[in-house]
């Protein structure tokens, strides 16, 4: 996958589901409540995780700081972190295809 | 007792033991409060409970950024939601506690991400480590030099507290390098083949063992420059301090001003330079214009032991010091626009110790002679024309032309220059050791027992001046 002409590296299991959760403004304890319902509790993303994501996100320029609510902040993808995101859908796509084609 | 503290150490390459440390004396009734310098633990007395601790790192601050208070109360209210009581934050690791047993979603959930947040406090760690690193050897290098070679060395408390200081950070600096370099090794190799994370506790003894040394050396420190100018009324101790205040101040308001701020990357770095320059421009008059009002307000010398110091005169610039070797002296200096007069007097720790501090005196004034004739001497060596203003050392016209002959010619001028210039004299003087260091006699350093005496621009050729000297001598210490 390349973003900006680099080579990026696969992105983990709660990177991806926090981007996912980011394409609708959210704050952080939103974006745990929405990958816990929308993976049905299979992924769970605590706060030390979720924070330090978020802190690298937004110093990358892949998420931005939209506004801020009494001690919550909300954040939402930027172009960035959308083409980050896409990329790495068509990536877990293209895996799943090759899957599919090597099932018996 | 309600509370108790320990020395112990937490830091990123070892904090899950710290977890089962805090467990086991909630256990025993001690639940943590405080960790201050990663060192100094604080417990307060409860009911023993079982408890289970969760530490968790989030970086909070970088060289251009810093999290704000509301950030860090958006992440503590968050981790409390899911069921995590907030403890006590020690630099970049959060403590955690809930009730054992208690159901809530872990505070770190994925083993990577973990590492890649430790492993960006652990490089910023090391590139603070690789700066300081030389900063030390410098430092040692320097101390070390001036308490072996110099009379300053001696009897400059701070100069010897260096002596204490710099080693210690300099080891704790290369465990560190080595510690956290070997953390990050280690488990990046891990989170590429999927295993879990390492923490050691390889270096806890010795690292606590030398951070507490540091932190209590910094204590030291502090206690002597506050005596120094409370007591002691070091002046120049208290004006040399304003350069640090001023940058301290000045690094304070980049640190919780500019940091948080909401600015690009150029931005910072643009204002961490003008705050660098802004340091610099404030700093260096200051120094000036201080010195100045310090000379202004310290003509009060009457009341100082031996250390009244002109022949004729009772004013001047006093200094007093302590310091281990040294642990009373005293240095005056009296100007006219004729001349200046200067007194030092210093009570050392043993005798052996005068003895050398003698003999730093005769070696700085050996390093002035080479300083002023070194140049005539190798020129008239080069040029075998005699220099006249050697006749002034005691090297004649003579002795220069036999020298010039002569293999090893130069030493052996060099070696009647010394001898010329720096005299022994005890018996004239009733000590233990007497020395004129120039061949006028104007400058004197007596050693009686523990004591040791400096007069500069004394004649003592003149038995006014010879007799004054005397009467310093009998004069009390205190």
């Amino acid at each position: 996958m390349k973003e900006g002409g680099r080579l990026m590296k696969p992105l983990t299991q709660p990177m991806f589901y926090v981007l996912l959760s980011l394409r609708e403004k959210r704050h952080g304890y939103e974006i745990m409540q929405f990958v816990e319902e929308l993976t049905q509790g299979r992924v769970v993303i605590g706060p030390g995780t979720l924070y330090a994501l978020l802190s690298r996100f937004e110093k990358d320029g892949q998420i931005d700081l939209v506004r801020k609510e009494q001690n919550k902040r909300v954040y939402q993808l930027t172009e960035r972190g959308e083409k980050l995101l896409n990329g790495e859908i068509h990536r877990l796509e293209e895996m799943l295809e090759d899957a599919k084609r090597c099932e018996r | 007792m309600n509370w108790k503290w320990e020395i112990n150490y937490l830091n990123i390459n070892n904090y899950p033991y710290m977890e089962e440390h805090f467990e086991s004396m909630a256990k025993k009734g001690w639940m943590i409060r405080k960790v201050m310098g990663g060192v100094f633990f604080i417990y307060e007395k409860i009911c023993p409970k079982s408890l289970e601790f969760s530490i968790t790192p989030y970086e909070m601050e970088t060289l251009f950024t810093k999290k704000t208070k509301e950030e860090l109360e958006e992440f503590h209210s968050v981790s409390e939601r899911v069921g995590w009581e907030f403890v006590l934050k020690s630099f970049d690791l959060h403590v955690y506690v809930k009730e054992k047993g208690k159901k809530t979603v872990p505070l770190t959930t994925d083993e990577e991400e973990e590492f890649q947040n430790l492993e960006m406090i652990a490089k910023r760690y090391l590139k603070g480590q690789y700066v300081l690193l030389p900063i030390l050897l410098l430092s040692n290098w320097f101390a070390f030099g001036l308490i072996l070679n110099s009379v300053e060395g001696f009897k400059n408390g701070m100069i010897q507290w260096m002596g204490f200081f710099f080693p210690i950070a300099l080891i704790l600096s290369l465990l560190h390098i080595v510690d956290l370099r070997h953390f990050v090794k280690v488990n990046r190799e891990n989170v590429k083949q999927g295993k879990s994370l390492e923490f050691s506790k390889k270096y806890q003894k010795i690292s606590q063992l030398l951070m507490s040394l540091c932190y209590l050396l910094l204590l030291v420190m502090i206690l002597y420059i506050l005596y120094s100018i409370l007591v002691l009324k070091n002046g120049v101790l208290a004006v040399s301090l304003l350069p640090l205040l001023i940058g301290l101040s000045m690094g304070m308001i980049y640190r919780n001003v500019i940091k948080p701020w909401r600015k690009n990357l150029l931005f910072k770095k643009g204002a961490l330079v003008l705050t660098f320059i802004l340091t610099i421009v404030l700093t260096l008059p200051t120094s000036f214009i201080a010195f100045d009002v310090l000379l202004g307000n310290h003509r009060e010398l009457n009341a100082k032991p031996c250390g009244s110091s002109t022949i004729d005169r009772e004013e001047g610039v006093l200094r007093r010091n302590r310091s281990l070797l040294v642990p009373v002296s005293y240095e005056t200096v009296c100007e006219s626009k004729k001349e200046t007069i200067r007194t030092e007097y210093a009570k050392t720790l043993t005798e052996k110790t005068g003895e050398k501090l003698v003999v730093l005196y005769v070696k700085k004034e050996k390093e002035v002679l080479i300083g002023q004739y070194a140049p005539l001497v190798e020129k008239s060596f080069k040029t075998g024309i005699y220099e006249p203003s050697l006749q002034e050392v005691g090297l004649t016209k003579e002795a220069f032309e036999e020298y010039l002959m002569q293999e090893h010619g130069k030493e052996k001028a060099w070696e009647r220059i010394y001898n010329e210039s720096i005299t022994e004299d005890s018996a004239n003087w009733d000590v233990d050791e007497a020395y004129y260091l120039r061949k006028e006699k104007d400058v004197l350093v007596l050693r009686r027992g523990r004591e040791v005496f400096y007069f500069e621009g004394v004649d003592c050729t003149k038995p006014h001046d010879v007799d004054k000297v005397k009467e310093i001598l009998q004069r009390d210490e205190s």
